[in-house]
């Protein structure tokens, strides 16, 4: 009895792990059925609604294919990506972001030029920043979704307390420094506990920006030299501690611990440089809901305002057994039908411009066709795959926001590590 | 000398067959996940590895890069800094609170309860909890400092008090493990032996000192032991608490947040395998100095 019973078990057990190794395999049937295409994404956010999208993408291929969601967290979709690619049991399509020359270098996407030229497909259905993003040394690799752009939010409450006039379209660092001297001594004198400038000090919403706007380079184009060390850089970072040291931005210590967004949304700010992907907390938070919130494009620094352009796209693995339907796939959750749904949805930013105006209907309390202005002038955000040199850059200016090395030793060094790393890659 | 030779009855082999079978599952899975993994770690750590592609064969310079590497040399030297300071306040704590726990007191169960606590509670729970508790601005830490009249500290961002908090929470989570061990060694030892201290008319602090910590002395060991071995591993603190893009992080991150940046943030792959080895190449050494030392003041008797 005892071994009939182990040896039911163990049947069991063997029977449910060869089920699992099968399953990772979506789309192997050789039946005559419909495809079975996946795709893999991480947001659990966004799942639903792009779900949705499917179920309507399934609909009208009622039949011929059926494409599936493989939600993965973020906390482990790149690993677990990595994995089912080298083991050729991935999904069919994916998310993609700045990781994209990595996964271009390991030969595993499959480039899109050929279903492009072969019906004429129009890219400049896209924001041209994110089809160049994803358009790595010359061949296209994915079709963008969305964006992200970096734009400034104003909380007119503040400003109206302490009687400092809100700034206008057009406005200069210098603009900016003025303002905000004015509301640093209002606050002072009245006892408040507000800071005129709050940002977020990851790369993406704040010095990425400011260097380009600055006429510094972080990366340069071809991928092969930082600038950060140059005497533009130095002036780009040198600019952000000094709107610290004059008590015009929030202490680093604040800054550090609490997110720019957080202190904005509870009141504590009156400017904050802040993405896209942060819209909806400000849609929906109560400073929102009483109309305080206004939005305006960055100030320009020396050379313009330009915002950087981060985002995802969707990519093909290049060992799927149908790149045909996969194609389709991405042509239709990129296209002009799906984009709006996500937009009315206030998900993502659609790079698609004919979804862009759903986005801009979708918010109730902020006017988003101020982020939708910035997207039309923004610039690819500087990635060239590798992830070591910046690192040290980064790392540096975090060194010299803190106040823990001057500026241009700061810089210096960390220029030089991440120029050696730079140097060693080609 | 051939009768000390094991011998079984068939039914003894074929029920530890059987035992055998039911372990199989698990001792796979601790053979694929953890025994080839660690050789092929060991593998890895002299070849470059990226993200795809097979591991190409580089010797040695896994291991001289991380000699000339200073992130390398910070990162060891916050490691031992948790472990120095953090292996004596674990054991201590604990052997102080499990013998208070000890004594006959009301509302023994309630303590005991409230002790154990942050054992069972998530490490992620437990970051969280005291990022806030430690917040500069809305910290409830900061807000009694500045009740009481004291400056507001930067727990975790100024790089000088970073580690101290790190090490201030490690202590919190981990003393409350180890103090169920401790008290489970406590009452392993014998009543006659307080008796007889007693009798002999040793006092409170006699009691303590001649008779408590030296039958407490192999569990104190155990328990110095394993907690060495966790706090040379410490990452989801720092993980959880620091910011990676802030400067605190450069002056708190641990060999293995250092080990998850390099494997996983940048993908050097191979030269993270290094790390790790000698991460536990380190372990390794100081737990086999431990147990030669143990020689000297561990009473097993």
């Amino acid at each position: 009895m005892k071994k009939l019973l182990s040896i039911l078990l163990c049947s069991f057990m063997v029977l449910s792990m060869s089920a699992c190794s099968n399953g990772g395999n979506g789309g192997q049937s050789t039946t005559s059925g419909p495809v079975q295409i996946s795709l893999t994404l991480w947001d659990e956010v966004q799942a639903p609604v792009i779900q949705k999208n499917i179920d309507k993408f399934n609909e009208l291929h009622d039949g011929e294919i059926v494409a599936t969601i493989e939600q993965v967290p973020w906390s482990n979709y790149w690993q677990k990506l990595d994995a089912s690619l080298e083991s050729g049991e991935s999904a069919d399509v994916m998310w993609m972001n700045t990781y994209l020359p990595k996964y271009v270098e390991g030969g595993v996407l499959k480039p899109l030029d050929e279903f492009i030229q072969a019906e004429s497909y129009d890219l400049t259905q896209y924001v041209d920043a994110r089809v160049q993003a994803f358009n790595y040394e010359g061949t296209q690799y994915c079709l963008p979704k969305g964006l992200d752009a970096v734009y400034v939010a104003l909380n007119t409450e503040i400003f109206t307390k302490y009687n400092v006039e809100l700034p206008k379209e057009g406005w200069t660092w210098d603009d900016m420094r003025t303002i905000a001297g004015q509301l640093r001594d209002a606050i002072e004198a009245a006892g408040g506990t507000e800071y005129p400038i709050v940002m977020e000090l990851d790369a993406q919403p704040s010095f990425v920006n400011f260097f380009e706007q600055n006429g510094a380079v972080y990366l340069s184009e071809d991928g092969k030299k930082t600038g950060v060390a140059e005497p533009a850089g130095i002036d780009t970072i040198q600019q952000m501690v000094d709107l610290m040291d004059q008590k015009m931005m929030a202490p680093y210590t604040v800054l550090s611990e609490t997110k720019g967004t957080d202190l904005f949304v509870s009141g504590q700010g009156a400017i904050v440089f802040i993405g896209s992907w942060k819209a909806s907390v400000l849609d929906t938070s109560s400073l929102g809901q009483n109309g305080a919130i206004q939005l305006i494009p960055m100030p320009s620094m020396a050379v313009n305002n330009k915002s950087v352009l981060g985002g995802l796209g969707y990519a093909i693995a290049s060992q799927t057994k149908h790149p045909e339907e996969a194609w389709e796939l991405i042509k239709y959750l990129t296209g002009a039908e799906a984009m709006s749904v996500e937009a009315q949805n206030g998900i993502d930013f659609p790079a698609n411009f004919e979804a862009q105006k759903e986005y801009v209907k979708s918010f109730k309390n902020i006017d988003a066709q101020v982020i939708a202005d910035v997207t039309k002038t923004g610039f690819p955000y500087p990635t060239n795959g590798n992830f070591e040199w910046n690192t040290f850059v980064n790392d540096a200016i975090a060194m010299a926001l803190s106040g823990q090395q001057p500026v241009e030793q700061a810089l210096k060094d960390g220029a030089a590590k991440a120029q050696a790393v730079l140097d060693q890659l080609n | 000398m051939s009768t000390n030779k094991l011998k079984f009855s068939r039914r003894k082999v074929k029920e530890a067959g059987a035992a055998y079978l039911f372990i199989a599952p698990m001792v796979i899975g601790l053979l694929i996940f953890y025994f080839f993994a660690f050789i092929q770690n060991i593998y890895f750590s002299f070849n470059k590895v990226g993200a795809f592609g097979p591991p190409t064969f580089v010797g040695w310079s896994n291991y001289i890069r991380l000699f000339n590497d200073p992130l390398f040399w910070t990162a060891l030297k916050n490691t031992l800094f948790y472990t120095v300071l953090g292996v004596p306040l674990v054991v201590g704590f604990s052997v102080v609170i499990a013998w208070l726990l000890n004594q006959k007191i009301k509302g023994q169960t309630l303590y005991r309860t409230a002790i154990f606590l942050p054992a069972i509670t998530m490490p992620a729970a437990i970051g969280l909890l005291w990022r806030w508790l430690m917040n500069y601005q809305y910290g409830l830490l900061n807000y009694i400092i500045v009740k009481l009249g004291g400056q507001p500290i930067a727990w975790l961002s100024d790089p000088n008090t970073v580690k101290w908090a790190i090490l201030i929470v490690l202590v919190w989570s981990m003393v409350s493990y180890q103090v169920i061990i401790m008290l489970a060694g406590l009452q392993g030892i014998s009543k006659i032996y307080y008796e007889a201290a007693e009798i002999d008319g040793a006092n409170k602090m006699q009691i303590f000192f001649k008779v408590t910590l030296p039958l407490l002395s192999p569990t104190i060991f155990f328990v110095t032991i394993m907690s060495m071995i966790n706090i040379l591993q410490i990452f989801d603190f720092i993980f959880l608490m620091i910011q990676r893009n802030t400067v605190a992080y450069q002056y708190s991150m641990s060999l293995v947040s250092y080990f998850y940046e390099i494997a996983f943030t940048q993908n050097i792959r191979g030269y993270a395998s290094a790390i790790s080895v000698v991460l536990f190449l380190i372990i390794l050494a100081i737990t086999a100095v431990q147990f030669v030392a143990q020689k000297y003041w561990v009473n097993y008797d």
